[in-house]
């Protein structure tokens, strides 16, 4: 099951589809993807950031929404504290 | 006379009432940032490494290993604070970056680690430094 997380005040808003089933392009798969895709970039336009998460190796930055990722982190926009 | 006291009455009613909501309204914020918590710390179990989890509950704080600088690692606190930089084992310095939006605890530590790990340069420009003073 693959997923995008929004790190919010609310803990985190999440979406989430299997892959599998956009290679049959089942539609509540293909729902969910266009969903995520949407969010990712609605929050890239408001600053966050947006990191792919794969087990057991460092997170890589991305720029570009990836519909193959197994999990996307999207944080929010950060500022330097006293 | 009477419309006097009918005044303070009136005050005070308004003071009470005032004061129960602002009470109510902070419980409902507290459940809900409890709540928040709760779930963040779910996501960064599922995001860390058993290692990583093991590291956190003994000393508190996770270590990620810098990817620019050798022998630099960033001590990220369990709670939201200052990540303290060690150069070759020796603390150097303390980094004060946060989300320009509230999040939960579990969810900034999460955050610093993502950022360290992929965009380290994005980090240390954004973050302001505060060197350590040097041990006599």
């Amino acid at each position: 099951m693959a997923a995008l997380y929004v790190l919010s005040s609310s803990g985190d808003q999440r979406v989430t589809w299997q892959r599998e089933r956009l290679e049959v392009r089942d539609p509540e798969a293909l729902s969910a993807i266009a969903e995520a895709e949407a969010l990712f970039t609605r929050e890239r336009a408001r600053g966050s950031s947006a990191f792919k998460v794969l087990p057991g190796q460092p997170a890589q930055r991305l720029d570009v929404f990836d519909a193959t990722a197994e999990e996307i982190v999207i944080v929010p926009r950060m500022a330097g504290g006293a | 006379m009477l419309s006097l006291w009918l005044s303070a009455a009136l005050l005070l009613i308004g003071c009470g009432a005032l004061l129960w909501w602002l009470y109510r309204r902070e419980r409902v914020v507290s459940r809900q940032r409890n709540q928040a918590e709760r779930q963040a710390q779910e996501l960064l179990r599922r995001m860390l490494q058993p290692n990583e989890l093991h590291q956190l509950r003994t000393h508190r704080f996770l270590e990620v290993g810098s990817r620019l600088i050798p022998g630099r690692v960033y001590r990220i606190p369990h709670r939201r604070g200052q990540v303290r930089v060690y150069e070759s084992g020796r603390h150097t310095g303390n980094l004060c970056i946060e989300p320009t939006r509230w999040v939960p605890d579990s969810d900034v530590l999460l955050i610093h680690k993502l950022l360290l790990e992929a965009d380290e340069a994005s980090y240390l420009s954004t973050a302001n430094l505060f060197k350590a003073s040097p041990q006599m």
